[in-house]
């Protein structure tokens, strides 16, 4: 008595465009409110102009000229010049790029040294977990910056030690995310369905869990880029980062800072610049978590 | 009789009466429609399946007779007649003044539409109070009564109980106690016992089924499980790709479905008693929402299509016995199927 | 030993501990099951929730560890081997899960997924693989181009065969299917039910059925196997323990099946339709 009704062909769902429009769903899903591609070109323009800058500047970034220092802006020099008469303008391009690459060294290292640990913490509870969780609770209970100093105060100064230090003391955020993400990741079906045809645990850390837990480190990465380089900054101002020739923010500010008597302006353009940078990878931040919260726009 | 005195007649008895209801969304410049000019009556004392399957529209169409239908549908078009008045155009204060008094509601999952944090005991004296104006004491005691008119064993000793401290059954025990505290005439139930055990569900449905003839209540049933549907319903809509595609007497449905549809879907149901052999099913997938065919819509899987009749414009519901609206002379809400060729088929049925 | 056995299961016991100090009274999920599963053959594993039917088909695979038990697969004594000897033995023990939309990895087309036991596996090149994948689609009722899609643009049905076909890629001899219809539309179960019943015939693979929908299994199932809370109380041919069932607690799930039954005997009480009491005027 039961009847199946067939009719002659297999019928498919109505495609959808075609597939690889499919594939960068996180990208379209991430940058689905206005506000965020906004602040994402502009952006963009500041690193185009931090990298590119420098090329139209009459002025090198260690081209000192006595006679003319500590001078207001002129049509010379568009923001004037500092302490040893080099152009400010021309040191703030610079001094951006240098904050930048910074930022992404410690970024980069906050992420390579939490997101392993937290992702494989976060799909297997156990004795590892109970380890890196400890670590990572210390590392998040000590002062970043004072933990920075003491790693650079022990190696000597200079960008790269320093940013190391500020990644270090970054990893923690990553370690969270990543191992809160990977703990709701893993709870899906196609987790355990990988294990039941028999992925090893790389292959499914990587190709199963990590590759649905992008979202969420993306927004992760965006805030800590502006942190560090806040760090970065202070550090330098401090005089255990960047040291001459190189220029950055930080060291901008501190020998403006120095100088502050005799010429009061020099010290706005690297700190407006900073503020300028980190407000923008805020915004940025904010509206990535936005979206991977409400999953993009509804259709 | 005249055509308007004869629809009065009609709207007396009914106690919820949707007519042409139509809702969806915007995407982009394009209108989606997701419900198609639903139409359906439940009238006192009489219990109504809405039967559909994803995508067919019916929770959408319960939502929106709740008054709950989320951002961002909207409603494109009809109305919800309760009593006489229509909750689309009414006040919104006197829709929430309706909605737990005359006219309440009970969900899938109980656990989650109970608050946590309160006692059973207050949940259900909460409508008392608020509705009724009753006293502390007097919607506690109130609160007792109807936890034990839902079979609650040792009712005053559990309505101190909290929600997490109770088994699936017994949240949904609740939950029906809550929806009749003001003594409702309309009961709308949404997948109540989908998410229950099979031996839990048959108390419940039994519950039901006694309280709604002690009460005389008009219950609203939306399932999508058949089997439900033929022990307590009296009546039965089915629903498909938004539009309601057959609907009458519930014994009727099931011994001599009218649409392809429904045939396939009583014959989707595995016959108990019989070994082996292959279960039936229909082939193909429903329409997406959008996507929908001009004709009818079930064309595409249908074993009895035929082109150039099944295919061009919109297929009506009409009453099976060839009566319409200006012809019939009782309130009776007759049987109505929404298919070219059903005076033609013969589908066979169940029971 | 019969060669005809794939899967013995003796004394699979799981026990999970309340509370964090273990104070509290341990919770047996599974107390003391034996099943044993013969080629060709689909043996129902039945019960309400809690029943722990499903911690019994994961045992079986090991996807949980037994607290107690044997499991022997084809001969081999499954829990005595190395993750890495585990991980061998999957291609020939695979799984079917509940929910189509959850057991596929959104961020991989069709043709990876179904692909994705063959490449574990090893052995194969990419171009084997991709005509296989292609075979398996077909195969399972879907166009070959379905493998260029995405899990979000299939259906519920669809999905499931897209998990079937990724099944039986590695041609196993058990297929443990944990309640594969249950979340599907019921005009769609019958699709796929007849597909796994078709593999069957072809293949000789077994079937670990998992459910609880009786009227299902009395169809789809050689033996049944019932449970209640954790222990196996009924087992039997189908027929058998549907005709004739021995437990008490079968009976009880026999009987509150909703049936499709108008003024028949073991019918539930209805109220007769209601007439209108207007007449006209």
């Amino acid at each position: 008595m039961t009847t199946t009704i067939e009719p002659p062909r297999t019928a498919g769902a109505p495609g959808r465009a075609a597939p690889h429009r499919a594939r960068f769903r996180t990208a379209r899903m991430l940058l689905s409110e206005r506000r965020t591609r906004v602040v994402l070109a502009l952006l963009v323009l500041l690193v185009l102009v931090a990298f590119v800058g420098p090329l139209f500047s009459p002025y090198g970034p260690n081209e000192q000229n006595l006679l003319d220092r500590l001078q207001p802006p002129s049509a010379a020099h568009w923001l004037g010049t500092d302490s040893l008469g080099r152009d400010i303008l021309t040191l703030v391009l610079h001094g951006t790029r240098l904050s930048l690459l910074a930022g992404l060294l410690a970024v980069g290292t906050a992420v390579v040294l939490g997101t392993p640990a937290g992702l494989l913490a976060g799909y297997r509870a156990g004795p590892f977990g109970a380890i890196t969780n400890t670590v990572s609770d210390t590392l998040l209970a000590l002062p970043p910056l004072v933990l920075a100093l003491a790693i650079v105060g022990a190696y000597g100064g200079g960008v790269v030690p320093a940013m190391l230090a500020v990644g270090l003391t970054l990893s923690p955020r990553f370690y969270r995310v990543a191992r809160s993400v990977a703990a709701t990741v893993s709870k899906d079906a196609f987790v355990e369905a990988a294990r039941s045809i028999g992925c090893g645990t790389t292959r499914i850390l990587t190709r199963h869990v990590f590759a649905n837990a992008v979202a969420p480190i993306v927004v992760q990465v965006t805030f800590s880029i502006g942190l560090a380089i806040i760090a970065e900054a202070s550090l330098s101002f401090l005089g255990l980062g960047a040291a001459p020739p190189s220029v950055s923010l930080g060291t901008m500010a501190r020998d403006a800072f120095t100088h502050i008597r005799e010429a009061a302006f020099p010290i706005f353009p690297p700190c407006i610049v900073i503020a300028v940078i980190v407000f923008l990878f805020s915004s940025l931040g904010d509206g990535l978590r936005d979206a991977v919260v409400s999953g993009g726009r509804r259709t | 009789m005249t055509v308007t005195e004869e629809q009065a007649v009609g709207v007396d008895t009914a106690l919820m009466s949707v007519r042409d209801l139509s809702v969806g969304f915007r995407r982009g410049e394009a209108w989606v429609p997701i419900l198609d000019a639903v139409s359906f009556t439940v009238r006192a004392g009489e219990v109504v399946g809405l039967v559909g399957e994803s995508g067919s529209g019916k929770t959408v169409s319960s939502l929106t007779a709740m008054g709950l239908l989320p951002r961002p549908l909207e409603v494109a078009g009809g109305s919800i007649d309760f009593r006489g008045r229509d909750l689309l155009t009414m006040d919104p204060k006197q829709v929430r003044d309706l909605r737990g008094v005359q006219m309440s509601m009970i969900f899938q999952d109980a656990l989650r539409c109970l608050n946590p944090a309160f006692t059973v005991g207050d949940q259900i004296a909460e409508p008392l109070r608020v509705h009724r104006g009753m006293s502390r004491a007097q919607a506690r005691a109130r609160a007792v009564e109807l936890l034990e008119l839902v079979e609650i064993p040792r009712a005053k000793e559990r309505a101190s109980s909290y929600p997490h401290e109770l088994s699936g059954g017994m949240c949904q025990r609740v939950m029906i106690a809550i929806a009749l505290a003001c003594s409702p005439r309309l009961l709308i139930a949404d997948e109540p016992t989908t998410a229950l055990d099979v031996t839990v569900q048959r108390q419940v449905l039994r519950l039901l089924v006694r309280i709604q003839r002690e009460m005389d209540l008009g219950v609203l049933f939306i399932t999508h499980d058949l089997g439900v549907v033929a022990e307590i319903c009296h009546r039965t809509a089915v629903m498909y790709a938004g539009q309601i595609v057959e609907e009458g007497p519930t014994e009727e449905l099931f011994r001599r479905p009218r649409h392809p549809y429904t045939h396939g879907l009583i014959s989707s149901i595995p016959r108990p008693g019989e070994a082996g052999g292959r279960f039936g099913s229909i082939a193909g997938v429903v329409p997406k929402a959008g996507q929908w065919p001009a004709g009818c819509r079930f064309a595409s899987r249908c074993a009895h299509v035929e082109r150039g009749r099944c295919d061009v414009g919109r297929v009506p519901l009409e009453p099976t016995d060839g009566t319409d609206d200006t012809t019939r002379t009782t309130g009776e809400v007759p049987q109505r199927v929404r298919c070219v060729r059903t005076r033609e088929l013969s589908l066979e049925g169940v029971g | 030993m019969s060669e005809d056995v794939v899967l013995t299961a003796e004394g699979l016991t799981k026990t999970y501990r309340l509370g964090r100090f273990g104070k509290r009274e341990p919770v047996h999920a599974v107390r003391d099951v034996d099943l044993t599963v013969r080629r060709g053959e689909t043996v129902a594993v039945v019960g309400e929730s809690g029943a722990g039917k499903s911690t019994v088909g994961r045992m079986a695979l090991r996807l949980v560890e037994p607290d107690a038990g044997r499991v022997e697969f084809e001969g081999v004594d499954v829990l005595g081997l190395s993750r890495t000897e585990l991980r061998r033995l999957r291609p020939r023990m695979q799984m079917i899960f509940q929910d189509p939309f959850s057991s596929l990895n959104p961020t991989m087309t069709v043709a990876d997924s179904v692909g994705e036991p063959l490449l574990v596996q090893g052995g194969t090149s990419a171009a084997e693989r991709h005509e296989r994948v292609a075979d398996l689609l077909v195969r399972v009722g879907l166009d070959a181009e379905f493998g260029e899609r995405f899990p979000r643009e299939l259906s519920g049905g669809q999905l499931q065969r897209v998990a079937i076909a990724r099944a039986i890629s590695t041609s196993p001899s058990l297929i443990v299917c944990d309640e594969p219809v249950a979340a599907l539309d019921l005009s769609i179960r019958g699709q796929v039910l007849n597909l796994l019943l078709d593999l069957q015939a072809e293949t000789g693979v077994a079937y670990l059925f998992i459910s609880h929908d009786l009227s299902v299994v009395e169809h789809f199932a050689h033996r049944v196997a019932v449970m209640k809370a954790g222990e196996l109380v009924e087992l039997g041919d189908t027929r058998q323990v549907f005709d004739s069932p021995r437990h008490p607690y079968t009976r009880s799930l026999l009987e509150a099946v909703p049936r499709i039954d108008f003024g028949g005997e073991g019918a539930p009480p209805r109220s007769s339709a209601p007439v209108p009491a207007v007449q006209p005027r």
